[in-house]
C-alpha cells in the first residue's frame, strides 16, 4: 500500500486515457439511472435511498478518475453540505406541511387543502417528494462521506 | 426458492465469510467482503426481496468497499496479526484467552439456531405476521397509495417515520465522519 501511495502522488495529473474516457461516457449513464432508480420507484424496485446512492458513487467514480478538485468543480463543497441539509429538511418539510394542513405528521392526503389533486394521489405524490428528499440526502451525504474518508480530512486531494 | 441454487449461493456466502476473517492483508478482507456482499444480494434476490437485493448490491458491494480502500489506503493494509508476527513466541501464548470468545460465540449460535426453529417457515401464508399486517398492505395498499410496488409503499406511507429516522441515521454518519476526521473549522 506505501508503493500504492507514493505511486499515486506521482501520477498527480491523472493521464490515463482509457480510465478517463470509459468514465467520461459512463458516469452520464449511471447518473441517469439513477434518476430513473428514485422516479421509478413506485412501480418497480428501489427507490430514494437505492437511487441516492448510485447519483452519490457517479461522483465518487469522478473522483477516482479525474481527482478530488474535478469532483469538487462539478459539486462544491458548499453546494454538498447544503443539499446533504436539504434532504432531511425535504422529508421533514412535507411532514410538517401536513400539519400545517391540517393532518397529521406525514398524512399525505392533508396536502391536498393546498393543490387539489385528490386525496388518494396525494399519497402517491407525498411519497415521491419524500423519496427526492432522501435520494437528495443520500447522495450528498455519500459523497461527503468520501471525500472526508479519501483526503483524510483535508478535502484538497483524494486518492 | 429453489434449493439447490439457495444451498449453492450460502456455501459460497459461507466460504467468502470465512476468506475474510482469515486472509491476511486487509485489502484482499475488503474484495472477499464486497464479494460476500455481491452472493448475499444473490441470495436475497432468490428470495423474492429484490428492494433488499438492490441496497446490498448498491451499498454493500458498491460503496462501501470504496469507503473501505480509501479507509485503508490512509492508513496501512497490514492487520495487527501481521504485525506482531505469525513467529512471534507471544502469539501463542495468549492463545488462551481466544477459547474464551470462541465458546460465547459457538454458545450464541446454538442459541439463535434454537430460535430460528419458532421462525414461521418461509412464506407460509397462514403465519401471524402474513395472516394481519402483511395481508392488510397486500389488499389494501395499491387502492390507499395508488403505489403499484408494495415496499415503497410501506416505506414511504405506512412506515414514514422509520425511513425518515433512517436519514436521520446516515446524516448522522455523515456528520460523524467529518467531524472526527475534518482538519479545518466546520
Amino acid at each position: 500500500m506505501r508503493e500504492l501511495q507514493d505511486e499515486a502522488k506521482l501520477r498527480m495529473p491523472w493521464q490515463d486515457v482509457i480510465l478517463q474516457t470509459s468514465v467520461r461516457i459512463l458516469i452520464p449513464f449511471i447518473q441517469l439511472f439513477g434518476l430513473y432508480v428514485i422516479v421509478h420507484g413506485h412501480y418497480s424496485p428501489g427507490g430514494g435511498f437505492q437511487g441516492g446512492v448510485i447519483l452519490g458513487s457517479a461522483i465518487i467514480l469522478m473522483a477516482l478518475v479525474f481527482g478530488l478538485p474535478a469532483s469538487k468543480h462539478y459539486i462544491s463543497e458548499n453546494t454538498n453540505k447544503v443539499l446533504s441539509v436539504l434532504g432531511p429538511l425535504v422529508y421533514c418539510g412535507v411532514g410538517a406541511l401536513c400539519i400545517l394542513c391540517g393532518g397529521y405528521f406525514l398524512e399525505y392526503s392533508a396536502l391536498n387543502t393546498i393543490v387539489p389533486l385528490g386525496e388518494i394521489q396525494w399519497h402517491s405524490m407525498g411519497i415521491f417528494l419524500v423519496e427526492v428528499g432522501v435520494g437528495i440526502g443520500v447522495m450528498s451525504i455519500m459523497i461527503r462521506i468520501y471525500r472526508v474518508l479519501s483526503s483524510a480530512g483535508t478535502i484538497d486531494q483524494g486518492l | 426458492m429453489i434449493w439447490q441454487l439457495d444451498l449453492f449461493l450460502l456455501t459460497l456466502v459461507a466460504i467468502c465469510a470465512l476468506a475474510t476473517v482469515s486472509v491476511r492483508g486487509l485489502l484482499s478482507a475488503t474484495i472477499t467482503f464486497a464479494a460476500y456482499s455481491f452472493l448475499m444480494c444473490l441470495v436475497w434476490a432468490e428470495m423474492g426481496a429484490v428492494d433488499v437485493a438492490f441496497t446490498e448490491a448498491v451499498v454493500g458491494a458498491g460503496v462501501s468497499t470504496i469507503f473501505f480502500i480509501a479507509a485503508l489506503f490512509r492508513s496501512t493494509t497490514r492487520s495487527p496479526l501481521l504485525i506482531r508476527g505469525i513467529d512471534d513466541p507471544h502469539h501463542f501464548k495468549d492463545q488462551g484467552w481466544k477459547v474464551l470468545p470462541l465458546i460465547l460465540s459457538v454458545v450464541t449460535g446454538v442459541l439463535l439456531f434454537y430460535g430460528m426453529s419458532d421462525f414461521p417457515a418461509w412464506g407460509d401464508p397462514n403465519s401471524i405476521p402474513a395472516t394481519r399486517v402483511a395481508a392488510h398492505y397486500v389488499e389494501n395498499a395499491l387502492r390507499e397509495t395508488h403505489v403499484p410496488n408494495l415496499v415503497t409503499a410501506v416505506l414511504g406511507d405506512y412506515r414514514g417515520y422509520d425511513t425518515m429516522f433512517e436519514l436521520v441515521v446516515i446524516y448522522c454518519a455523515g456528520i460523524s465522519v467529518v467531524s472526527i476526521l475534518k482538519q479545518e473549522n466546520l
